[in-house]
Parts: C-alpha cells; structure tokens; sequence
C-alpha cells in the first residue's frame, strides 16, 4: 500500500472510467475531455484504458490514438461491469481516473487504498434525474450522486471543469475531499477566408436542447430587431426543440436555424458573427462560447454556472444577471461592436483568453492530479482541507530562481507571452494564504518585497499553462533561457 | 454627536468579517456593516477575510467594493475557523483599532454606541465592549487585539474578550458598556485594569 504507484511516467496504466466513449451516438463535451487527455497520456508512453457502455454494433475493444477502449455493458450494466474488470485487473492498474456522469463507477470499493482514484465531475446532476428518468430510478440517481458519492470517495481528490461545479460539488453533493479545477481545453479552429459580417450578426452554436434556453434568445430578438434594424440571428445546431423554435420565427424575422453544419462551415459562419449569445440555464464549461472567443468573437450569456467562468464579464463578453436584460444588453453589444476598432480590441482580448484553453495544459493538470493522489494515499495529508488559492506575481528575474520540481503537483504556473512590457510569471498555490505564499517563495531565497500575493478569485482559477511537481520538468531553465535573451 | 475627546484625523478602525462561502448573503452582510461603519467619526474601513470559499463569495465582495462608503479589502486565511482568520486580519490591517463583531446588530444606536466605545477607547482604555443580550462590539488597539483574539475569544464573533491573569495582560485597561442596563446613558463605565503580577 506504502508504494507509490503513479508518477506520470511511461508504461504507467491508467484506467479511466467513462460511461461512455468519444465514438458512442450520444457522445459530449466530457467524451471529448476524456478522449483529448486520454491520447496525449498514451502519447506519452502511459497505457490508458477506457471503459465504457458499449452502444450496439460497436466492437467490444479497440485502440483509437493508441488509447485501448474496452466496451461493455449498456448504459446502466456498465457501471457493474466497468467495476468487476476493475477489481479482476487491480493490481496491473497505476490510476483510475473515475468520472462521475451523475452515477460514479465506485473504483474505490474494487482497488481499496492500493491504487490512487481521481473522481472527476463535470457538473452536477440532482436536478437532470427528474428531467429524465421517472420517479424510482432518479429518486436512486440522486441518492447514488450525493450519498453514495460522499460514502465511498471520502477524502479523496476530485476534479472539476470550472469554478462553478467546484461550488456545486460542494453545496449539493457535500463532498469533503480536495477540489482542483482542470479546465477544458480546446483544438484551434480554422476559418480560412472568413470575415466578419458588414451587418451586425448574432451567430449561436449549441444542442437545441430544453435546458440551452434558446427560447429566451428568440423572443429577446424582435426588440433587438427594432433597434438594430439590420441584424441576423444564426442558429447552428440540431435537437428535441428544434420544431418548438421554428414555430417561435416570424415572417418577417431575419432568423436562420441551420441545423448541424459541417465544422468548416459552421466554424466559417461563426468567425463572421458579431456576437455570439448562450442562454443556457446550466453548463460545465461552456465550450461553444471558448470556440467562438477564438475566433475573435465575444459573447453575452447568461449567470448560469459554467458560463460565469467561461466568460470574463466586459472583457470578454457581457454576462446577463436576469434573462429581461438580454435584449438591453444584446443591442449594447452591437452598438459597442459597430465601431470596428472597438471591436478589434474586443476580438484580440477574446483570442488572448481562448488561446489560455488547450488540451496540454489539461492534460498536465489531470496527470499532476493523479500524482497528487498518490502522494496523499501513500502519505496521509492530514492538514484541513481549504479551498483557497493565492496568486503570486513575480518578476522573470525571481521566477528564475525556483525549482518548479519542488513545487506541488496541484500548484501551477503561468507567464506573460512576449509582447508590451515586463514579462511576468504568475504562480496559483492551492490551500495556501498570501502569507503562506510568501513564506514559501522565501525558503527558495527569494525577495519577497517585491512579490504581489493575493487571494484567487474564480476567475482566476483558470487557464494555467503548467503544472508543478515532477512534471514541470525544466520550467526553471525555460525561464534562464528567456532572462538570458532578455539581457 | 459632538465628541467630549477630539479624535485625531490620523485615527482609524478597521472591522474583521470573516467569510467563507457567503456569496448569497454577503452584500446584504456587507451592507449592514457599511451602513454604520460609514457613518463614525473616524475613517473606518473592512477586513474581509476569505476562509477559503469555493463559491463566488470574493467575487460578490469585489462587486461591492467598488461602490462601497468604506474602504473594503480582502485577505485569505488558510487555516479553517474563526479566531485564525480574524488574526490573520488584525495581522494585516494597517488600522490603529481593531472591530469584532457586526456593527449592525447593534441596531438603531449602534453610531451612538460605537462613537462612544471610540471615545473611551481615545481616553485610554485598550479594548471596548459594547452591546447587550449577548450582540455585542469589541473595539480593540490592534496590537491588543492580536493578543485577545488569539486567547481569549476562541468562540467565534459572538464570545467576549476575557482579560488572563497572565504577565501579557497586565496594564491593559477593558471596559464593556451594556445597552440593556443603561439604556444607552453610557455613564457606567467597568474599567478594570489589571495589576502586574508581582
């Protein structure tokens, strides 16, 4: 029990559990986080298995980017099945990483303490049993996501997409264990040719689904139309309300639902939008509203969870308290974006944020997890859990002289690209104050008059290039290098 | 209220509110605590002091900050409970005086009974209670401050300072005004100024 098992290194094996793969019918947003960390640990030299449900017709095993998929099961055996294969191979298992899709697969009661365990919740699901399950079994559901969860993770590491499902997971679950937020990533996009539109346009992606709320955006947008005369609304996207919203567009409305498009094309009518609008009433993340930031294209959303994370209120978009205000707010956006300098600065904040988000840096961050949870379950971390996080602000010339290796796997690091003025590095230390902090860069003899500690917001908690610990690998020597050229 | 001692300009008073994962009440909490600390005599500002929130706690803070009366700053505190974070503010605080508790339940007189409990505190007493009916104030100089809170106040906002028999307190002059026994004539004064121990 006493030896580690997980360092990130080749020929590791890691198991993660997903209740479905990135090829299954109804496939999202977590497949595809799972799938892009998951590729690039095999790139690495790790072994990594999936274990999925296995929807009928697709072969029971296969090697997709060199990550072995194991399907079995449908969409409720799978979680027994996925367990049994789990106990059967537990001791040629490194780490699980065990994804909680509102029902967790309960790793923990096959490989006891012998195996770290990182649960990772995209969002929470009390509310989405009763929309889609009848009464006994969401009634289980919701027993199995809040009781069953706390139960048999304990204090175990858990994982989150944003800053809102961290206090989800929090508030409705009520689990204990230590929470890090290993944002989304995303691939860039490519829109040869395109440019934005001459007549203000609103261009939206997203399932037309009850809980996106396009509804809202529909009868917001006839008194948009009154006072942008000429504006568009395009809708890229296919689902159950897709007739309700049909029925919702005048005659006269300059309102187009597409249906699903190919990715070039819709990637290319997006780079052309204005604005792009999301009044989803929940997300994880909020990946269609990221897409469209790197395209240049900021967004008016909703408060809703996952969406207040995904978007910085007035520098990257415009986020809405109440659904009354999104017409107000729309039209302010297209007259503030009419001026094309104004919304070239726009677009350039936008990119400069969109561009924080890629796959790398999750998968460091979710691999750091793994290792972290090793080290707890190896040695028992008995200090109180707490939420906190600092951010440090250093010049190059101070960041240059830490081992970034000695750092904690769940601290990461983050730094200024070349450009206008001094660069800069940012540390985010997690369960730590400002005065922890700067005790902390004082042990690597650092000045520390100099350095600006302050407590992290959520905003804040996202977007981080690296990962500290062992995979930090040579940060140090990076960061000589750049100071080197700078003298 | 005309002041029977002259505060000096320079004198200010910073009140601890511990808050961890508050973002619902928070503004409402920020507001009663602003409403009278913008309204003493001296410039009083808030510590606010994150325990390490996982909501939007810090965030609905910052949002009052900006169109806040009083100055508001945020500090984090690592380890978990009250009396480590009210320290880590008294820690932090560029203030002379020292508030605990909220200002606000103090009620509709709560001016009247901090500009006293200033006024005392001006006189040369080191820390002021005032309230009643177990919703009190302490008024505290910050370097006593950092002693009574990490001895003598383990319980949380609603406890008393309790002066130790100890080498530490000796000198320190505490007194504590109640609003039900003299229904704010503030005459009564329980100054208590412990001997050094021999």
């Amino acid at each position: 029990m006493n030896r580690r098992r997980y360092r990130s290194h080749e020929g590791e094996h890691v198991v993660w559990l997903n209740f479905k793969d990135s090829s299954h019918p109804r496939a999202g947003g977590a497949e595809v986080f799972m799938h892009s960390v998951a590729r690039r640990l095999a790139g690495e030299g790790q072994r990594v298995t999936v274990l999925a449900a296995r929807p009928a017709g697709a072969p029971r095993a296969e090697t997709v980017d060199g990550v072995t998929v194991r399907r079995m099961g449908n969409a409720y055996t799978v979680y027994l099945l996925a367990w049994l294969w789990v106990l059967r191979h537990r001791n040629h298992i490194d780490a699980i990483v065990d994804t909680c899709n509102g029902i967790p697969f309960f790793s923990p009661l096959a490989v006891g303490r012998r195996v770290p365990v990182l649960v990772l919740i995209h969002h929470v699901h009390q509310t989405m049993f009763a929309q889609n399950l009848p009464f006994p079994v969401a009634a289980i559901g919701r027993w199995m996501e809040r009781v069953g969860n706390r139960l048999v993770y304990g204090r175990r590491t858990i994982a989150v997409v944003s800053p809102s499902s961290r206090s989800e997971v929090r508030t409705a679950l009520g689990l204990v264990g230590p929470i890090y937020i290993a944002n989304n990533g995303q691939e860039p996009l490519s829109t040869a040719g395109a440019e934005r539109s001459r007549t203000p346009r609103i261009v939206v992606v997203g399932r037309l689904a009850p809980h996106k709320r396009w509804d809202l955006l529909l009868s917001a947008f006839p008194r948009v139309a009154e006072l942008v005369p000429d504006v568009e609304l395009h809708i890229v996207g296919d689902g159950p309300c897709r007739s309700g919203l049909e029925a919702m567009v005048g005659a006269g409305d300059r309102v187009w639902l597409h249906g699903r498009l190919p990715q070039a094309e819709r990637d290319r009518l997006l780079a052309t939008a204005w604005v792009t609008v999301c009044t989803s009433e929940l997300e994880g993340w909020g990946l269609s509203v990221t897409e469209a930031m790197s395209l240049g294209v900021p967004a008016v959303v909703l408060a809703a969870p996952g969406l207040r994370d995904s978007v910085r209120n007035r520098v990257t978009g415009w986020v809405v308290p109440h659904a009354e205000q999104l017409p107000g707010q729309l039209v302010a956006a297209l007259v503030e974006l009419e001026d094309p300098a104004v919304a070239k600065e726009w677009a350039e904040r936008c990119r400069s944020w969109a561009a924080r988000f890629d796959w790398d840096a999750t998968t460091d961050r979710i691999a750091s997890l793994l290792i972290h949870e090793d080290c707890r379950r190896v040695r028992a971390d008995r200090r109180a859990i707490c939420d906190l996080s600092t951010v440090a602000d250093l010049p190059l010339s101070q960041a240059a002289r830490i081992d970034y290796r000695a750092l904690r796997s769940v601290d990461q690091i983050d730094w200024d690209e070349p450009g206008i003025g001094e660069r800069r590095v940012r540390l985010l230390l997690a369960g730590l104050d400002e005065r922890d902090t700067l005790v902390l860069l004082g042990r690597y003899g650092l000045d520390v008059t100099g350095i600006e500690a302050r407590v992290a917001r959520p905003a804040d908690l996202v977007g981080w290039k690296r990962t500290g610990g062992p995979r930090a690998y040579d940060l140090r020597a990076y960061f000589e290098d750049i100071m080197q050229g700078v003298s | 209220m005309a002041l029977a001692t002259p505060f000096s300009s320079a004198l200010d008073t910073e009140f601890m509110l511990p808050l961890v994962n508050e973002e619902s009440r928070a503004r409402t909490i920020l507001a009663a605590f602003s409403d009278v600390i913008a309204r003493l005599p001296v410039a009083g500002s808030i510590a606010v002091i994150d325990g390490g929130s996982s909501d939007r706690t810090i965030e609905v803070v910052d949002e009052f900050a900006l169109c806040s009366p009083v100055g508001i700053r945020v500090v984090g505190s690592s380890r978990p409970g009250w009396t480590p974070a009210v320290l880590r503010g008294v820690a932090t605080s560029p203030a002379r005086r020292i508030g605990v508790g909220d200002p606000h339940v103090l009620g509709p007189r709560a001016n009247v009974l901090l500009t006293h409990a200033l006024r005392v505190l001006a006189g040369g007493a080191h820390v002021v209670t005032i309230g009643g009916n177990g919703r009190h104030v302490s008024l505290m100089d910050r370097d006593v401050a950092a002693l009574i809170v990490g001895d003598a106040m383990p319980d949380g906002a609603g406890s008393l300072p309790v002066a130790r028999d100890t080498a530490d307190y000796a000198g320190l002059r505490m007194s504590a005004y109640s609003v039900v026994s003299n229904r704010y004539d503030l005459r009564e004064d329980t100054t208590d100024v412990l001997p050094v121990p021999a």
